[in-house]
C-alpha cells in the first residue's frame, strides 16, 4: 500500500460555517404551533372551569377582561414563537459527523462527530406517526442522555439517516 | 468461551467480616440522610425518649446490613465481573472490564487487624455502575485487581493468560514513584480550603448585633462586661474579632485534619498505562486510573492557593452524574498542594505525551474573551441593583446613603466581574486544548482535542452584531464554555478540533 500525506491547505480543510443545513419537514413547524395553542387553550378552560364551580372567594380571576387579553396574548404570541423555534430547525449530515441547528433569539450550532457516537434511535409520537414524521436522537458515547435530537423528519429521511449513521458505526468497529 | 460460562455460574459470597463494611455504608447513609430523621427526633427529644430512636436506627441499619451482606453475591469471568444484590429490589450488575473506570483498594480501620481490604470497582457507565467487594484478603483483592487490569485490553479483548501473568508481574516491578505530598503539603491543602472563608463572611453579617446581644447578657450569666476595657464599640469590636477568629481557627484545623485524614502519606506511582495513587490515614485508599480514560487535567487554583503558589492538580474521568461525587462515586483523582514545576510533568503523563516538553498552563499566551462580557454583566448587576434599591427605597429612609451603598456594591461587583473577564480565555498547544477561567483564583482545565465529545457554536442578538459568539466544547468530564469570542475564532477552534478527532481517530478512552 503506497502512503500519501497530501498537503492540505485551509480551503480544503472541513469548514463549518460553509455547511447548508436542510429544514425540517415544512408542516413540523405548523405541527409545534397548533400543540403551543391547544396548551394555551386547554390551560385557560381548566381556569374557566375552576371559576364556574368555586365559589366568590375562590375565584381564579374575579374581572373578566384581564384574564381574556391573557388569552389572547398567548394564544398568537406563544404558537407564533414555538412555529419559529421549530423553523428554525436545520440538520445536516456530513461524513464523519451530524450537525443541528435551532433558536430563534439564540442560535445554536451542534456537531456530533460519528466516531464518539454511542448509538441512535428513531422515534415517533402519535402525532409523529398521525404527520408521517419522525425524530432521531443521537447519544454522545460519553453521555447517558441523548446529546440532541432532531425533530420533524419525513419518515423516510430520519430512516436513511438511521441507516447511514449504522454503516459508519459498523465500517468503524 | 467455556472459561466465561463456567466462571460466571462460579457465583461467591463475601467473608462474614463484610458485614462490618455493610454497617459502615448503613451508618454512613443513616448519616448522611439525618435530616429526615429530625422531626423524629425532635418528637422523640419533647417526649424523653431519644434512646428509642437510636436503638431503632441502629436496629435498622443492622438488620439491613444483615439482609444487605446475605443477598450478596458476585462472579468473575474472563472478559466480566457480575454482582447481584438488594433483597426487595434486587438488582444484576454486568460490568465489562473494558468499561471498567477504576479499580480502588480501600482499607478501611476496621479491616486493618485482621488483613482484610475492599476492592471497589467503578463501571464507566454511572454512579449506579459502582461494585464494592468488602473484606477480601489483600492477597485476592490484589490478584483480582491486577487480572482485571491485564485483562482490560481495548475493545475488551482479552490478553492470553501467559501474557496476563507476566505483564502483571512486570507491571507491579516497574511502579515508579514520582510524587509524595507531605504533612506541610497537606496542611497548605487543608488551608486553602473556602469553607472557613464562607463561614466567616456568613458570620460578619450577624456577629455585630449578636455580640451586642451577647454583651448585654453577660451580667446576667455572672460576667462583668468591664473586663474589656473602653466603651461599647470597643467591646463589640473585640467580642466580634475575637469568636470570628475563634471561629475561623476552629474551622481551619476541621479543615487541615481532613485534608491530613483523607492524603496522609500520599504517594503517587507511575505505571505501564496510567498512575497509582496511595494515600489515607484511617482509611488506606489505593486508586489506579489509566491514562487514556483520564478526560481532563485541571490545574485548580484558589485564592489561598495562589498566595501560596500551589495547585491542586485534578485528573478527571468519565462523570455524568453531578451528584456522583456526593454518592461516593467520585472519579477524579488529585493531588493535593502541589507545586507548578512538579505538576507539568504529571499533566503531561496524563495527557498521553510523556515526552513532549512540558509546559506550564501559566505561560501560555490565552485568547481571552471580549470586554462585552464585562459591560453586559456589569449592565445587569446594575439594574439588580437598582430594583433592589427601589424596594428598600419604598420604605422611606434617607436617598443619599442607599445612593452611595448601591454604588459602592457596583463598583465592588465590577471589579469582581472585570476580573473575571480577564481571567477567561482559550490557548491550544498542539493537540492540547486549554481553557483558563476563575474568579478570585484561577483553573486551567487542559485536554487533547481527542477527547472531545460534542462541539457547539451559540450566539445571540447582541453578540452576532458585534461578529461574537459562545464556545462549548463537551468531553466526557464537563462541559466547557468560553463565552464572547471572536467568530472566526471559535469557527477556527471548532474547524481544527473536529479535523484532529475525525483524521486521527483516536479512542477517547
Amino acid at each position: 500500500m503506497t502512503f500519501a500525506n497530501p498537503q492540505l491547505t485551509d480551503a480544503q480543510l472541513p469548514d463549518i460555517d460553509t455547511v447548508e443545513f436542510e429544514s425540517v419537514h415544512a408542516r413540523y413547524p405548523f405541527i409545534v404551533a397548533t400543540i403551543a395553542a391547544v396548551y394555551v387553550v386547554l390551560i385557560f378552560a381548566g381556569l374557566l372551569v375552576w371559576n364556574i364551580f368555586a365559589g366568590p372567594d375562590d375565584l381564579v380571576f374575579p374581572s373578566v377582561w384581564p384574564i381574556a387579553s391573557a388569552f389572547v396574548f398567548l394564544l398568537i404570541a406563544l404558537p407564533f414563537y414555538s412555529f419559529l423555534r421549530a423553523a428554525s430547525v436545520g440538520y445536516a449530515v456530513r461524513a464523519h459527523d451530524v450537525l443541528l441547528k435551532h433558536g430563534v433569539f439564540r442560535h445554536t450550532e451542534t456537531v456530533q462527530p460519528l466516531i464518539r457516537l454511542q448509538h441512535i434511535e428513531m422515534e415517533r409520537g402519535p402525532i409523529d406517526k398521525w404527520a408521517g414524521l419522525a425524530k432521531l436522537k443521537l447519544f454522545s458515547a460519553g453521555a447517558q442522555r441523548e446529546t440532541f435530537t432532531i425533530p420533524g423528519l419525513p419518515l423516510r429521511t430520519a430512516a436513511r439517516i438511521r441507516r447511514y449513521v449504522l454503516n459508519v458505526q459498523r465500517a468503524r468497529d | 468461551m467455556p472459561e466465561t460460562s463456567a466462571a460466571i455460574h462460579e457465583w461467591r459470597r463475601l467473608s462474614p467480616w463484610a458485614l462490618l463494611h455493610f454497617v459502615g455504608s448503613g451508618t454512613k447513609f443513616a448519616l448522611n440522610n439525618a435530616a429526615v430523621l429530625a422531626p423524629l427526633a425532635i418528637a422523640a427529644y419533647a417526649q424523653d425518649r431519644v434512646w428509642i430512636l437510636v436503638v431503632g436506627v441502629l436496629a435498622v441499619v443492622v438488620a439491613h446490613s444483615v439482609i444487605s451482606y446475605r443477598c450478596f453475591s458476585y462472579s468473575i469471568a474472563s472478559d466480566r465481573i457480575q454482582a447481584k444484590q438488594g433483597l426487595f429490589k434486587r438488582t444484576h450488575l454486568d460490568l465489562v472490564f473494558d468499561r471498567i473506570q477504576n479499580i480502588d483498594i480501600i482499607v478501611p480501620f476496621y479491616f486493618r487487624p485482621f488483613d482484610l481490604v475492599s476492592l471497589k470497582i467503578d463501571g464507566a457507565g454511572s454512579a449506579n455502575s459502582e461494585v464494592v467487594l468488602a473484606a477480601l484478603k489483600t492477597e485476592d483483592a490484589i490478584a483480582i485487581r491486577e487480572s482485571v487490569l491485564g485483562r482490560m485490553g481495548v475493545g475488551g479483548v482479552a490478553a492470553p493468560e501467559s501474557e496476563r501473568t507476566s505483564d502483571t508481574a512486570s507491571e507491579s516491578l516497574e511502579d515508579q514513584l514520582i510524587c509524595t505530598r507531605s504533612i506541610a503539603d497537606l496542611v497548605r491543602h487543608g488551608m486553602s480550603s473556602n469553607k472557613a472563608l464562607i463561614v466567616l463572611i456568613g458570620l460578619a453579617a450577624f456577629s455585630g448585633q449578636a455580640a451586642e446581644l451577647l454583651i448585654d447578657s453577660l451580667p446576667d450569666l455572672g460576667l462583668d462586661p468591664s473586663i474589656i476595657a473602653g466603651p461599647k464599640w470597643v467591646q463589640v469590636t473585640v467580642f466580634v474579632a475575637g469568636s470570628l477568629l475563634g471561629v475561623v481557627g476552629l474551622f481551619l484545623c476541621i479543615s487541615i485534619l481532613g485534608a491530613i485524614l483523607i492524603y496522609y502519606d500520599y504517594q503517587l506511582f507511575a505505571t505501564d498505562d496510567g498512575f497509582k495513587a496511595r494515600y489515607g490515614l484511617l482509611t488506606r485508599n489505593e486508586r489506579t486510573v489509566k491514562t487514556r480514560r483520564i478526560q481532563t487535567v485541571v490545574w485548580k487554583q484558589n485564592w489561598i492557593d495562589r498566595a501560596l503558589g500551589r495547585f491542586n492538580l485534578v485528573f478527571e474521568q468519565i462523570s455524568h452524574l453531578p451528584q456522583a461525587a456526593q454518592i461516593g462515586g467520585d472519579s477524579r483523582l488529585v493531588v493535593p498542594s502541589i507545586e507548578p514545576n512538579a505538576a507539568q510533568p504529571l499533566s503531561y503523563r496524563a495527557l498521553g505525551e510523556p515526552d513532549q516538553e512540558a509546559f506550564n498552563p501559566q505561560h501560555l499566551e490565552y485568547l481571552g474573551i471580549n470586554w462585552r462580557h464585562w459591560r453586559k454583566n456589569g449592565l445587569v448587576a446594575l439594574v439588580i441593583i437598582l430594583v433592589l434599591m427601589w424596594m428598600f427605597g419604598r420604605s422611606g429612609g434617607e436617598v443619599a446613603p442607599l445612593i452611595t451603598g448601591a454604588l459602592a456594591i457596583w463598583l465592588v461587583v465590577l471589579a469582581v466581574l472585570y476580573r473575571r473577564w480577564r481571567s477567561w480565555g482559550v490557548a491550544q498547544h498542539n493537540t492540547i486544548l486549554v481553557v483558563r477561567a476563575g474568579l478570585f483564583g484561577l483553573n486551567y482545565t487542559q485536554f487533547d482535542l481527542s477527547k472531545i465529545q460534542q462541539v457547539q457554536r451559540i450566539s445571540t442578538l447582541f453578540t452576532r452584531r458585534a461578529g461574537l459568539s459562545h464556545l462549548r466544547l463537551k468531553v466526557a468530564s464537563q462541559s466547557l464554555t468560553v463565552p464572547y469570542l471572536n467568530d472566526s475564532a471559535v469557527t477556527g477552534l471548532i474547524n481544527t478540533s473536529l479535523y484532529t478527532l475525525e483524521s486521527d481517530r483516536l479512542s477517547w478512552m
